[in-house]
């Protein structure tokens, strides 16, 4: 079972959290799930995408977090389908704004489970155009929820100072 | 003389060569330019360069170098830009070219160029021309081209080794991470038709 941190099953703590996202069009919540839920994530068996012009990454199925559209949906403010998927960036992954790639719709959801330094790269960046809107910098146990509309994202690359991948939970999520 | 003497005597060769070789069309011309390239590359140095970080790619680059403030790359940049050079290249490649543009370029640690093909309206041959001495193969820093999602040639940095592709749907290329303290140095840009 992938259980959530307590303090954050508190109405008023999930309210301001609302209006945080609602003001900001992006938020992060840390310390998210209990130490316990995080073991869930070691030693998966990852497989390797890789299309050169688009994208390097592992990815395996999430393991199932009955809760998880709930608390997304209140931050949101609306219910919302969410479908995740396990992400591993390691040294060498990455991906980009290839030509095709459409502007983003709904929220990106990421659920960071390890820190991961910004001069490792593998941090995500979310464009308007050819301007950086946010940048979402790995914290160990963070959920980050970004409004994608219209955005387009991309991974930077993972360089060779990586002492391990970055794991995190991701996925889009759309309002019913 | 800018040119290495030895190359000058068999252009067909060198035209034959270039149209024969995998995964696309290209040359790698080792020792390709005279001595007179170790001032350029001590010149280049001294040229303003600017970070540049996206997506694609991240190292440090000049302006277009028919701007350049140094003299030897003045010098430089004025016989690769001339009418004889280009047709010589054009020569080489069985393609009609016109004019070129050129930058200098500076990969540090890790600074990297992911794959891509090159192709934007009017570029027709792309080229090369490393700088630096003393890479090994664990610095990083190769030009790789690409077969489908292999890498099928590795062209390691050596200095004065000029490097020239034909740009295409097929071109798939990426320079390496530098994977050390070592600065690659080079030349790159297009000749457009």
């Amino acid at each position: 079972m992938v259980e959530i941190n307590l303090a954050y099953c508190d109405e008023r703590t999930l309210m301001e959290a609302a209006e945080h996202f609602k003001r900001e069009g992006s938020m992060q919540l840390l310390e998210f799930l209990t130490p316990k839920a995080l073991e869930k994530f070691q030693n998966m068996k990852w497989r390797h995408v890789y299309v050169p012009m688009k994208y390097s990454y592992r990815f395996v199925a999430a393991p199932k977090i009955p809760w998880f559209s709930d608390f997304v949906s209140h931050i949101i403010g609306g219910p919302i389908n969410v479908k995740l998927s396990c992400l591993s960036f390691a040294h060498g992954d990455y991906s980009v704004l290839y030509d095709s790639l459409k502007p983003g719709k709904g929220y990106a959801i990421m659920l960071d489970i390890n820190d991961f330094p910004e001069s490792w790269g593998g941090y995500t960046v979310f464009m308007k155009g050819s301007k950086e809107v946010v940048r979402v910098v790995p914290k160990r146990n963070s959920l980050t929820i970004v409004n994608q509309n219209n955005l387009k994202s991309f991974h930077k690359y993972v360089n060779h100072h990586a002492k391990y991948p970055r794991i995190f939970l991701y996925g889009i999520a759309v309002p019913k | 003389m800018w040119i290495n003497q030895k190359y000058l005597n068999k252009i067909p060769q060198l035209k034959t060569q270039f149209a024969l070789n995998k995964p696309f069309p290209h040359l790698i011309l080792h020792d390709f330019f005279s001595s007179k390239i170790e001032a350029v590359a001590a010149a280049l140095l001294k040229e303003k360069f600017h970070e540049l970080n996206a997506d694609l790619y991240q190292f440090q680059q000049t302006g277009d170098c028919k701007k350049a403030t140094q003299s030897a790359v003045k010098a430089f940049h004025k016989f690769f830009s001339s009418k004889e050079f280009i047709q010589l290249i054009s020569k080489i490649t069985n393609t009609k070219l016109k004019w070129i543009d050129m930058s200098g370029f500076i990969y540090g640690d890790t600074d990297y160029l992911l794959p891509h093909d090159d192709r934007l309206s009017g570029r027709k041959i792309a080229y090369i021309l490393n700088l630096s001495k003393g890479f090994t193969k664990t610095d990083g820093g190769a030009l790789q081209f690409f077969k489908g999602s292999k890498i099928v040639k590795s062209i390691p940095p050596a200095f004065n080794t000029f490097t020239i592709f034909k740009v295409s749907p097929k071109s798939m290329h990426q320079v390496q991470e530098i994977m050390s303290d070592k600065k690659r140095l080079s030349f790159a840009g297009w000749f457009h038709g």
